[in-house]
C-alpha cells in the first residue's frame, strides 16, 4: 500500500475513499459540525501516522479506521467533561410506525442522533450503534451502570420525540 | 422505538457516510502530516556529504599553503609537544629590539581525545603566566610551540557508556540527532614587561599589541538504535589566528572524530 510508504497521492486517494465514513462517526458523536471537522482532521493525521503498523493480513482496513475514529471521538468526549442536562421527557407512547427509520437516509439518521444533547448522544452511540455494553460505558464514563441505563432510556425517548416531530411536520407538509 | 427499528438504525449507521469536502480536508491534513522518514534520511545524507566535502576542501587548502609550514614548530599529534623554537623565528624576534612576545602556547593538541567541550584554549590564553624579562637583551625563557597547521585527525575512540534512559521506550528502531556548536573568540594580548618603569618597553608594548582570533565550529550526527547501540560522527574546525604588527601566525586544525559508543 502506497499509503504505508507515505506516498502523498496514495494518502489523498485513501482520504477521499474513507473521509465520508470517518466524518459520519465524528458527526454522530459530536453533534456539532465544527468540532466534527476538527476531529476528522486529527483522526486522519493519526491514521496516516499509524498506518505503517497496520497489517492487512490481520483484517480489513475499514474496522481499523472505525476503531481509531471512535476511540478518538470518545477520548475527545471524555476530555470535554460532559455535563448531563436533565431532560424533561414524558413517556411517549409508541405511536411511530415501524419502518419510519428505514425510510430515512443514513445522513438523516446521523443528523437525528446529532440532535440528542451532549452525553445522551454519546451513550446512545456507544450502546445502540457501536454495540458496547452498559458496563463498558459506565466504566469508560466513570458512572454507575444504573445511571447509564437511565440515560440510555431517556435518550431513546428523546429520539422518539424528535422523530415524531419530524414525521408529523412531514405529514403536515404533504397535506398542504 | 421498537427493537426492529434500532436494528435497522444500527445496520444503516454501520457503513454510513457523510458528505465531505475532500480537497479542503486534504489541504488541511497534509499540512499537519509529519515529514516522511525518507526525506529526513536524505537531509542527513546530504548534510554528511557537505561536511565531508568541507573537510576535504580544508585539507586541500591547508596542505597547499606553504605559509603555514614556515611557522610549524612541533610536528606531533596528540603527544605532549617538545618545547622548541625555530631559528628563523628566534632571529625574527631578536630583531625586534627588546620587544618580546608572550606567545600563545599550546602544550597539547586542542583537538585532544579528552575534549568534550569547546577545545579553544581560552583559559590558556588568559591564564598563561608570561615569562621573563631581561631588559637588556631578548631572551626567551619559555619556548614556544605552535600547532602544526593542517588537517588533524584525532584517534578514534571506543568508550562504553551507560546511558540513563531506557532505550526500549523509544517507539522507533532508530533515533537521529544532530548537534552543532560554534564559537568565536577575540582576545587582546599585550607584550609583557617585567619592569613597569622601563619606559622603552612600555612604549614598545603599545605598538606590539596583538589580537588573537579563534573560530570553532563543530557538528555531530548520531544514530541511536533502540538496543542502545550508538554511532556518532562528528567534525570540528578550529582556527586560531594572531594578528599583530610584525608577523602573523595561523594555527589551523580540522578534526574528524568517529565515536562508536556501545551501552
Amino acid at each position: 500500500m502506497g499509503c504505508q510508504a507515505g506516498d502523498k497521492n496514495s494518502q489523498k486517494e485513501f482520504l477521499e475513499k474513507y473521509s465520508g465514513f470517518v466524518f459520519a462517526i465524528c458527526v454522530r458523536y459530536c453533534g456539532d459540525m465544527n468540532y466534527a471537522w476538527d476531529l476528522l482532521q486529527e483522526i486522519f493525521v493519526k491514521i496516516f501516522v499509524s498506518i505503517p503498523s497496520f497489517n492487512p493480513k490481520l483484517g480489513n482496513i475499514e474496522p481499523w479506521i472505525g476503531t481509531i475514529a471512535r476511540n478518538h471521538c470518545l477520548n475527545y468526549m471524555k476530555s470535554k467533561r460532559i455535563t448531563f442536562k436533565e431532560l424533561n421527557i414524558q413517556e411517549i407512547p409508541l405511536s411511530i410506525r415501524n419502518g419510519a427509520i428505514e425510510e430515512m437516509t443514513s445522513q438523516e439518521l446521523i443528523n437525528l442522533i446529532g440532535m440528542l444533547p451532549d452525553g445522551y448522544r454519546e451513550i446512545f452511540n456507544m450502546i445502540e450503534t457501536d454495540g458496547m455494553s452498559t458496563q463498558e460505558v459506565a466504566k469508560f464514563l466513570g458512572m454507575a451502570e444504573s445511571s447509564v441505563r437511565t440515560k440510555l432510556s431517556r435518550s431513546k425517548s428523546y429520539l422518539k420525540k424528535i422523530l415524531l416531530k419530524i414525521k408529523s411536520k412531514e405529514a403536515w407538509m404533504n397535506s398542504i | 422505538m421498537d427493537e426492529l427499528n434500532l436494528n435497522s438504525l444500527r445496520r444503516k449507521l454501520e457503513k454510513a457516510t457523510y458528505p465531505v469536502d475532500n480537497e479542503l480536508l486534504w489541504s488541511q491534513v497534509s499540512e499537519r502530516l509529519p515529514q516522511r522518514k525518507k526525506n529526513k534520511f536524505l537531509i542527513y545524507f546530504i548534510f554528511g556529504i557537505l561536511m565531508g566535502g568541507l573537510a576535504f576542501l580544508l585539507l586541500k587548502n591547508l596542505s597547499e599553503n606553504p605559509e603555514f609550514d614556515n611557522h610549524t614548530m612541533a610536528q606531533d599529534d596528540n603527544e605532549d609537544c617538545p618545547q622548541s623554537v625555530s631559528l628563523e623565528r628566534m632571529e625574527m624576534e631578536k630583531s625586534t629590539e627588546n620587544v618580546l612576545f608572550n606567545e600563545l602556547i599550546f602544550t597539547k593538541n586542542p583537538i585532544s581525545e579528552e575534549r568534550n567541550t569547546s577545545p579553544i584554549p581560552l583559559s590558556k590564553i588568559e591564564n598563561d603566566k608570561p615569562e621573563f624579562y631581561d631588559s637588556g637583551e631578548a631572551k626567551i625563557l619559555q619556548s614556544i610551540e605552535h600547532r602544526n597547521s593542517g588537517i588533524h585527525f584525532s584517534r578514534p575512540l571506543i568508550p562504553v557508556y551507560l546511558l540513563p534512559n531506557n532505550p526500549k521506550e523509544s517507539p522507533n528502531q532508530f533515533t537521529h540527532s544532530i548537534e552543532s556548536q560554534s564559537s568565536i573568540l577575540n582576545v587582546n594580548r599585550n607584550l609583557y614587561v617585567d619592569n613597569e618603569n622601563d619606559i622603552e618597553l612600555l612604549n614598545s608594548r603599545k605598538t606590539t599589541e596583538k589580537e588573537l582570533f579563534a573560530v570553532d565550529l563543530s557538528a555531530k550526527y548520531s544514530i541511536l538504535h533502540r538496543s542502545g547501540f550508538y554511532v556518532g560522527v562528528g567534525m570540528e574546525y578550529l582556527r586560531i589566528a594572531e594578528q599583530k604588527s610584525y608577523y602573523s601566525v595561523l594555527s589551523d586544525s580540522v578534526g574528524i572524530d568517529d565515536k562508536y559508543i556501545h551501552r
